[in-house]
C-alpha cells in the first residue's frame, strides 16, 4: 500500500462488516449449534460482549500508534526477526483461512448450483477474479465493498423480515441448551467469528479516524452475526439444524411470501457470492503486504500470480468436503483467535511498555541536563 | 506502455471464460418432464412404489386447455430409493424429470404407519424439491390416488395443490404440514410429527376431487392415528394457526336449530404447563374473538344475558373438543402434535434435565 493511501470510513467499515460475513455465511454456525444446542443465540452474544471488550482494549492500546499496522509495531517490539516471524505467522493464518474459505464456499457451490461442472472449473473463475481484482490494486476492492454491502445488508433486512414470522421463540429453550459450564468456558475461543476486525491492525495507518471504523465496524458485524444466528435457531429447531453444512443456504430456501416471491436464494447467492469474491481478493491482498513488508519487497504485483496460483492448487488439492469443514472448525475454535486477537494484544501491550520506558528514558536524560 | 500491457492482459482473462464455457449440458424448458406430485407406497423385496405424477404442458396453456386427469401423466416404478426411482422414470419419460415444481408428496396410510424416517430424508436431500412441499397421508394407495385426482376449477394440477393445501389460511377443516416441519418435528424431542390426511371424493359432476380428512398424527416417524375433521379446530387453537372459521353451536332456545358465527383467534394462546406432580397439569388459555353470523330461532342479542349464555355455551363447546383432542393425542395415540412439550422445556436450564 503506498503511504499517501486513504482509505474512506465507510469503504473501510463495509470491508470489515463483509469479512465478518464469511465465517456466518459457512459451517460454523452448524458446529455452534452442535457445541451449544438451543443455547446458540445466547452464546452468540456473549461472544459478541466480549468481542466488544476485546476491541475497547485494541483501540485504546492502539492510541499511540494509530500510524503503524501490525507488522510495524512487531517491528518496532522486537526488530526485524519478531517482524519476520510474527509476519510468517499472520500470512499462514490468513491463506489458511483462504484457503479453507475458498474451497468450502466452492464445494457449496457446486452442490448447490453446479452440480455437473468440476470443481476446478469454479476455482479456476474465482482465481481468475481474485488475480484481475488483486492487480488492480486495494482501493477498488475497497470501493467494491462500500456497494455491495448495502445491497447484502438489504438483503438481510429483507430476510429477517419475511422469515421473523415462523421464527419459533421456545427453540431457544432451554437457555443454556448443553450446559452451563460448556457455554462459558467455550466463550473466548469463538471471538474469531468476528474474523474483520482483525483486518482494524492492516488498515490504521490508512484510514482517518481509526476508532470511528473500529465501533462501526462491529456494530455492522454484529448487525450481520446476530439476525443470522437468531432466525437459523429460531426457524430450524435443534437438532434438525446441525444436519445442514450450507445453512444460510437452507434459510434463504425458506422465504416465501405468497405465490408472487418464491426461490430468491438465487439472488442471496449472488450477494454471499460477491462477498466471498472481496474477502478472498482482500486476504491475498494483505498477504502479500506482509510479505512485501517483513520480506522488504520493493515490487510486490509478481508475487499476484504466485500466491492465487498457490490458493487455487491447494483448494483444488482439498477435495473432501467433509475434511475442509473439520479443517475449518478446529482452525476456528484453537488457532484463529489467538492469532487474529492474542498475538496483537500482546504486541501492543508491550508496545505501550517499550514506549512509557523510553518516554521516561527521555525524561531522565532531558533532566540530567 | 506498462498500463496498456497491464489492461490487455486483464482483458485476454475476462475473456477466457466465455471460451470455457460449452452448452452440452444446458437445460431447456421444452426438454424437462416437471413432476408436480411424488406418491410413496409400500413395495416389495424392501423396496417402495414411488409414483411421479407429471404435468402436460399442452393441455395446461393455450387454446386447448383441458381440466381434471388430462393436464398429467402418471409414472410408477419399484425402487429402494428416490434418487434410483429418478434414475429408472428417467429412462421411461422421453424428457428429463425435474422435481422443482413438486407440490405434494403423498404417502399412503400403510407406508406412514410403518418407519417413514429413510423416505423422507431422501426428500430433505434433493436440492430440487422445496422444503415447504405439502406433505400429506392418503387413505388407500398413493398411486391410485394420484392417478384419479382430477379438478373440476384448475386447470394447473400444481396449481390445484399449491391453493388446496393452503386452505388452513380460511378454514378449520385442514392443517399445513410442511415438509421441513414435518422432518423437523420427527427429528426433535420436544414435539411429534403431523400430516394433512386426505381423500378422494366423486362430486355430482363425476371428478374426484381431494377432501382433506382430519390430521395423520405421528410419533417419531411413524403414524399412530387419524384426528378427525370436527377436532381439527382444537388443533389449530392450541398451536395458534386458526386464521378464521366458521363456527357453529346449538341454540338455546331451539334444539334443532343453530347460532352461527365466525371465529378469529387474536392472540397466541397461553399454554401453562405443572410438572409438580408425576401428571403433569396442562392449563390452555385462548382467546378468541366471535362475530355473531345468524341464529335460527329469534333470540335479542342486545341482551347481556343472552350475550353472556352464547358465550358460555361457545365456551363449553370448544372446551369438550379441546379436551377431546388432547385426550386423544396424549393418551390414545401417545403423542404431543399440540407440542406441549416444548412449552415445557422453557422452565429448564439445559437440554440434559430435559
Amino acid at each position: 500500500m503506498h503511504s499517501t493511501l486513504k482509505i474512506g470510513t465507510w469503504e473501510a467499515v463495509a470491508t470489515i462488516g463483509c469479512i465478518s460475513l464469511i465465517p456466518i455465511l459457512l459451517t460454523l454456525p452448524t458446529y455452534a449449534v452442535t457445541d451449544f444446542g438451543t443455547a446458540t443465540f445466547l452464546h452468540n452474544v456473549y461472544t459478541t460482549i466480549l468481542t466488544l471488550i476485546m476491541l475497547v482494549i485494541i483501540l485504546s492500546l492502539y492510541k499511540n500508534f494509530s500510524h503503524m499496522d501490525i507488522v510495524d509495531i512487531a517491528k518496532h517490539v522486537g526488530g526485524k526477526p519478531l517482524q519476520i516471524i510474527c509476519g510468517i505467522i499472520l500470512i499462514s493464518t490468513i491463506l489458511i483461512l483462504c484457503i479453507l474459505t475458498f474451497s468450502e464456499f466452492t464445494q457449496n457451490l457446486q452442490n448447490v448450483l453446479f452440480p455437473d461442472a468440476p470443481q476446478e472449473y469454479i476455482s479456476i473463475l474465482f482465481g481468475i477474479g481474485i488475480l484481475i481484482s488483486v492487480f488492480l490494486g486495494i482501493r477498488g476492492i475497497f470501493r467494491t465493498s462500500s456497494i455491495v454491502v448495502p445491497m447484502i445488508a438489504v438483503g438481510f433486512i429483507f430476510m429477517f423480515f419475511v422469515l421473523f414470522n415462523d421464527t419459533d421463540i421456545t427453540n431457544f429453550f432451554p437457555v443454556f441448551g448443553n450446559g452451563i459450564s460448556n457455554f462459558f468456558s467455550q466463550g473466548f475461543n469463538r471471538i474469531a467469528r468476528y474474523e474483520g476486525i482483525f483486518y482494524i491492525f492492516l488498515i490504521t495507518p490508512y484510514v482517518k479516524n481509526y476508532k470511528k471504523v473500529g465501533y462501526l465496524s462491529f456494530i455492522l458485524s454484529t448487525f450481520f452475526v446476530l439476525p443470522i444466528i437468531f432466525l437459523l435457531v429460531g426457524n430450524i429447531p435443534y437438532p434438525s439444524i446441525t444436519e445442514n453444512y450450507f445453512p444460510i443456504f437452507e434459510l434463504t430456501r425458506l422465504i416465501n411470501l405468497g405465490r408472487f416471491i418464491q426461490r430468491v436464494e438465487s439472488i442471496f447467492i449472488l450477494l454471499w457470492l460477491l462477498a466471498t469474491f472481496i474477502y478472498l481478493s482482500l486476504s491475498v491482498y494483505f498477504a502479500i503486504y506482509i510479505f512485501q513488508k517483513i520480506f522488504d519487497l520493493q515490487y510486490s504485483q509478481r508475487l499476484i500470480p504466485c500466491f492465487t496460483t498457490i490458493i487455487m492448487s491447494i483448494c483444488t488439492l482439498l477435495n473432501s468436503f467433509e475434511i475442509i469443514i473439520k479443517i475449518r472448525n478446529f482452525f476456528f475454535v484453537h488457532v484463529s483467535t489467538y492469532v487474529l486477537y492474542i498475538l496483537p494484544i500482546i504486541l501492543l501491550i508491550v508496545a505501550n511498555i517499550k514506549r512509557r520506558i523510553e518516554c521516561k528514558k527521555l525524561i531522565i536524560q532531558n533532566s540530567s541536563f | 506502455m506498462q498500463k496498456t500491457n497491464n489492461s490487455k492482459f486483464i482483458f485476454l482473462i475476462i475473456l477466457l471464460p466465455l471460451f470455457l464455457t460449452g452448452c452440452y449440458d444446458r437445460f431447456e424448458l421444452d426438454n424437462l418432464a416437471y413432476v408436480v406430485a411424488i406418491g410413496v407406497d409400500n413395495g416389495k423385496n424392501n423396496n417402495v412404489n414411488i409414483t411421479y405424477q407429471i404435468a402436460v404442458p399442452l393441455k395446461i396453456t393455450g387454446e386447448n386447455s383441458e381440466t381434471g386427469q388430462e393436464t398429467y401423466t402418471v409414472y410408477t416404478v419399484s425402487a429402494p430409493s428416490l434418487s434410483v426411482g429418478n434414475t429408472i422414470v428417467n429412462t421411461l419419460v422421453s424428457k428429463e424429470v425435474n422435481l422443482s415444481h413438486v407440490k405434494l408428496i403423498l404417502y399412503s396410510e400403510e407406508i406412514a404407519k410403518t418407519e417413514m424416517s429413510g423416505h423422507f430424508n431422501s426428500f430433505m436431500s434433493h436440492t430440487d424439491i422445496r422444503p415447504k412441499v405439502t406433505l400429506a397421508v392418503c387413505e388407500g394407495k398413493a398411486e391410485n390416488f394420484l392417478n384419479k385426482v382430477s379438478s373440476t376449477l384448475e386447470v394447473s394440477p400444481a396449481r390445484y395443490y399449491e391453493l388446496l393445501f393452503s386452505s388452513y389460511n380460511y378454514t378449520s377443516q385442514s392443517v399445513g404440514s410442511e415438509l421441513i416441519d414435518f422432518y423437523t418435528a420427527s427429528q426433535s424431542k420436544d414435539r411429534e410429527p403431523f400430516a394433512i390426511y386426505v381423500k378422494l371424493e366423486e362430486n355430482e359432476q363425476g371428478t374426484t376431487e381431494i377432501k382433506p380428512q382430519g390430521i395423520a398424527a405421528f410419533s417419531g416417524s411413524s403414524m399412530k392415528g387419524i384426528i378427525e375433521p370436527e377436532l381439527v379446530i382444537s388443533h389449530l387453537l392450541l398451536t395458534n394457526d386458526l386464521k378464521k372459521s366458521g363456527y357453529c353451536v346449538k341454540d338455546f332456545n331451539k334444539d334443532d336449530r343453530v347460532i352461527s358465527v365466525n371465529l378469529d383467534q387474536m392472540k397466541a394462546p397461553q399454554i401453562k404447563v405443572s410438572t409438580d406432580t408425576d401428571n403433569p397439569k396442562i392449563e390452555c388459555n385462548i382467546e378468541l374473538v366471535a362475530h355473531l353470523v345468524s341464529s335460527g330461532s329469534n333470540i335479542n342479542f342486545y341482551e347481556d344475558d343472552n350475550k353472556k349464555r352464547l358465550e358460555e355455551e361457545l365456551n363449553k363447546s370448544l372446551e369438550t373438543r379441546i379436551g377431546n383432542y388432547l385426550d386423544k393425542t396424549i393418551n390414545e395415540f401417545e403423542t404431543d402434535i399440540a407440542r406441549i412439550r416444548k412449552i415445557c422445556k422453557t422452565q429448564l436450564f439445559n437440554l440434559a434435565r430435559f
